[in-house]
């Protein structure tokens, strides 16, 4: 289908939607069940329908609808579900523990779903820029190959200067570099050096070169770019990958908390006409 | 007689090239008998060179083999690499397109329900590459029983008349005792495939006798394509002595005679039907097409074995210095035209010499004209007829040489809508001389069924394998890495050729063209694991895999060396709505296209 049809589409069905539930409110508002009743349950009926994209997603050998078509689904009524809760849970702070933390993981859940929507339309671009990609799981022997060819790089380069502070500085700051592979939570701990410090160090350092050593030195400008390149792969394949855990956490949390919200509401209501 | 190679020596493998073809050498007597038979005693012996005599060629080039009845020799559909010539006894070759019988040997692709589908939720293997370990440790014979039984559980599965009808025949057949064991047996260690019934497809189906003397598989070996009958065996034995193409190939070099003989069996049985069959000379009346073909000759440019060359040059593995030309120039710009190519097999570069810089600038492929563009040209303007873009053999192409006098005799009859179908134009991408590059360089034009991943939309989520696996004996049958094209990853994943080189040398054809989708799939109850499929494909994207049993235990073969098993995209044959690897993914970022049609390649890649 025609990419501008298909926006335009989809754009039109949500609009559709929306009229029709903002339509349906005002006709449900002045109903003796009340209009939290209605718009209550059309909730629940979105975040099932919203969760039928993760069972698409986990029954791969059925011949169901393309996964594509479920996500777009699956966009237009997350978004149709933020008016809906809008309107059911009003534009204040919830109130009680209960409400607090359904209306909470719902939060979570809509604000992780757009963040995850807005990294799958700007990470992939980002990550092809990059000499092409590399596949999640062969970053270690990445790393490792990098690391082999700077080590064979240095020793050549301090055999022909007898370098010894290069020797030194490759010792103290960059073996780490090569070496270590990419641990997120310690880095946040851990102060490394970064590809762009790592090239001014060398710039800085003061190194006895003849003419054959600059090509060398070079070469370890390329290598140390490359682990740079490869260390931005990682974390933006991690970030691609990650953001799911968040948003299908909060889901589960939701799912939780609003059974058991349903669950009072209907014990705290018997007796209303 | 020519002095006869009796061993495997380097220096013999060095004039010959590679490797006998048969377990050994033929021996005096072999060879002696063989230039005795009608096909051969003709042949000139002093017409080839000292250093390959024809003698040599034959012992290392050919092997004789002994068939028994039932067995089939070559199948419909096989891509066959070698010729047959009938020593004794008497064959049955059926007509093309007797499917019955193609039903009877291989597994027909029948749809999965949805249920079906679901049940595989719960039944699914979590092993990977699971297969029942029984047939193999049931026979013993290693990997010769495999096809066997294979066969016998097709049996198994005919109708209980048939089994009966079977039953009745063996009864009834003249070749029993010790010498029908033998037979069996020998069935069993040749790795041959048998008719289920024999006397049943004589009565009903057409067939024609091929006895001593005659030779048969000569298209398919000459020119790399399917077989076009199935042949086989209607008396109790017959042997044949079986040559492979190089051999094929050298007695048409050097014998004059042989060399006749073969192209007046070519244009007997396939260049007619070819040519008929062509978009331009469809309303030819006979006459005028039996005229035409009298003036044909038979060209083939570059080598048939260009994949192995192709694959370790993409892998970087080729020596420097001077690595094998992979093309090959077929007609050089600006000379004069003398006569236009019809494509048969393979694909063409066509190359545009400007200010000495050349350019792509588009490919043809079976069943295009070479020269097309300039005969239209010459008779739509009157220009002078010579060449306007270089043609070179991409690999391989195998062309039928039409001279220029004829064919202009022949096309002064037709109006200018026949002759547009002379020229529809080079297979190009609109302009975009990169993609065409790429395409054309990576030898992609040859897919069907390619693997496009665009990742300016992939999220690296890897749904498509995960898909995959779950389909397949939990192991995927494509690598989500390959070719880049700009933002474009053309992925390792089968790409169901139009000229599927895999399909060549399978020794039980196992691995076939679906003759109603098209893909290009493997019977894994006929795959012996011999890596021939996996070593011919130029792209690697076939995978050679360890089979396990139901307690996830690596299957042996009887000598205790690993069973393997081929496997490679199926296109989720068999199962409603298409690969699920396309299904899986969620961003649409992953399709699978046809590589061949210039209308939409330049399309696809934006």
């Amino acid at each position: 289908m025609n990419r501008y049809l298909q926006i335009l589409l989809v754009s039109g069905c949500t609009a559709l939607l929306l009229t029709a539930f903002v339509w349906f409110h005002g006709q449900t508002s002045q109903s003796l069940r009340g209009v939290y009743y209605y718009d209550g349950w059309i909730l629940a009926v979105a975040l099932i329908f919203l969760g039928f994209f993760f069972i698409r997603k986990s029954l791969r050998v059925l011949p169901l609808i393309d996964a594509r078509f479920w996500r777009l689904a699956h966009l237009v009524v997350g978004l149709i579900s933020v008016v809906v809760f809008l309107f059911h849970a009003g534009t204040g702070l919830p109130s009680g523990w209960l409400e607090g933390a359904a209306w909470t993981s719902f939060v979570v859940t809509a604000l992780s779903g757009v963040l995850g929507w807005l990294m799958t339309r700007t990470l992939p671009a980002q990550l092809d820029q990059e000499n092409g990609r590399i596949l999640f799981s062969e970053f270690p022997v990445a790393r490792k190959q990098l690391a082999k060819d700077v080590d064979a790089l240095v020793l050549k380069i301090i055999e022909e200067t007898g370098d010894r502070e290069f020797l030194n500085a490759y010792q103290t700051e960059w073996y780490g570099f090569f070496s270590q592979p990419l641990n997120q939570w310690s880095a946040l701990f851990v102060r490394r050096p970064t590809a762009t410090e790592l090239l001014a160090h060398l710039d800085a350092t003061p190194v006895s070169l003849g003419a054959g050593d600059r090509e060398n030195l070079n070469r370890l400008r390329t290598l140390i770019a490359a682990r740079g390149t490869l260390d931005a792969q990682y974390r933006r394949q991690v970030i691609l990958r990650g953001w799911l855990f968040i948003h299908l956490s909060s889901v589960f949390a939701l799912m939780v908390f609003s059974l058991t919200h349903i669950l009072i509401v209907y014990a705290f209501s018997m007796g209303t006409p | 007689m020519n002095r006869i190679l009796t061993d495997n020596s380097p220096e013999n493998s060095v004039v010959l090239g590679g490797h006998p073809f048969g377990d050994r050498l033929l021996d005096a007597g072999q060879i002696e008998r063989l230039l005795a038979a009608p096909v051969f005693k003709d042949i000139n012996p002093a017409e080839f060179p000292s250093t390959t005599p024809l003698a040599s060629i034959l012992a290392y080039h050919g092997r004789i083999r002994r068939f028994f009845e039932g067995e089939m020799i070559v199948m419909e559909g096989d891509y066959g690499h070698s010729v047959f010539a009938i020593l004794s006894g008497e064959l049955r070759g059926l007509a093309p397109g007797q499917g019955r019988v193609r039903s009877a040997v291989r597994k027909q692709q029948t749809m999965i329900t949805f249920f079906k589908s679901l049940a595989q939720l719960w039944q699914n293997a979590r092993i990977t590459e699971r297969r029942q370990s029984g047939r193999i440790e049931d026979h013993g014979n290693g990997r010769d029983s495999i096809l066997k039984t294979a066969i016998l559980e097709k049996g198994a599965n005919q109708p209980r008349r048939k089994r009966q009808d079977r039953r009745t025949r063996q009864a009834t057949s003249p070749y029993q005792g010790p010498d029908r064991r033998q037979a069996t047996r020998k069935a069993s260690k040749s790795l041959v495939r048998m008719l289920p019934d024999v006397a049943e497809v004589i009565a009903n189906q057409d067939t024609f006798c091929l006895g001593p003397g005659d030779i048969f598989g000569e298209i398919a070996a000459l020119t790399r394509t399917s077989r076009q009958n199935t042949v086989f065996v209607a008396s109790p034995m017959v042997e044949v002595f079986e040559l492979r193409w190089q051999g094929l190939r050298e007695l048409r070099r050097w014998s004059s005679y042989f060399c006749a003989y073969v192209d007046k069996l070519y244009r007997e049985r396939g260049l007619e039907i070819q040519v008929a069959e062509n978009h331009l000379f469809k309303g030819l009346d006979g006459p005028s097409l039996q005229r035409l073909i009298a003036h044909i000759q038979y060209g083939s440019y570059g080598n048939f074995e260009w994949t192995a060359a192709f694959q370790r040059q993409s892998q970087g593995k080729e020596s420097a210095g001077n690595p094998p030309p992979l093309e090959q120039d077929i007609y050089l710009q600006g000379a004069a035209v003398n006569e236009i190519g019809l494509i048969r097999s393979g694909f063409v570069r066509v190359v545009e010499t400007r200010d000495g810089h050349q350019q792509t600038v588009g490919y043809l492929g079976k069943n295009d004209f070479v020269g097309g563009a300039e005969i239209r040209q010459y008779l739509e303007s009157g220009t002078a007829l010579s060449w306007q873009n270089s043609y070179r053999a991409l690999g391989y192409a195998d062309i039928l040489r039409i001279p220029v006098d004829p064919l202009l005799e022949t096309l002064s009859n037709m109006d200018s809508q026949q002759l547009a179908s002379l020229a529809p134009r080079t297979k190009g991408t609109a302009g975009n001389f990169s993609l065409l590059d790429f395409l054309v360089d990576k030898r992609l034009i040859n897919g069907t069924q390619a693997m496009l991943i665009d990742n300016r939309k992939c999220v690296e989520c890897d749904e498509c394998v995960i898909a995959c696996a779950q389909n397949h004996d939990n192991n995927p049958r494509f690598v989500r890495k390959g070719e880049n094209h700009g933002p474009f990853l053309v992925a390792n994943a089968c790409m169901h050729c139009i000229d599927p080189v895999c399909l060549i040398g399978c020794p039980t054809g196992a691995i076939s063209r679906d003759t109603e989708s098209g893909a290009i799939l493997i019977e894994d109850a006929s795959c012996i694991g011999c890596s021939t499929c996996a070593n011919a494909c130029p792209y690697g994207n076939i995978e050679m895999v360890a089979v396990n049993d139901s307690q996830g235990n690596r299957l042996l073969k009887a000598d205790g060396s690993q069973e393997m098993r081929a496997t490679k995209c199926d296109l989720c044959t068999g199962k409603s709505g298409g690969p699920a690897c396309v299904r899986a993914c969620p961003t649409g970022a992953l399709s699978r296209v046809d590589l061949h049609r210039p209308d939409q390649v330049g399309n696809l890649f934006r």
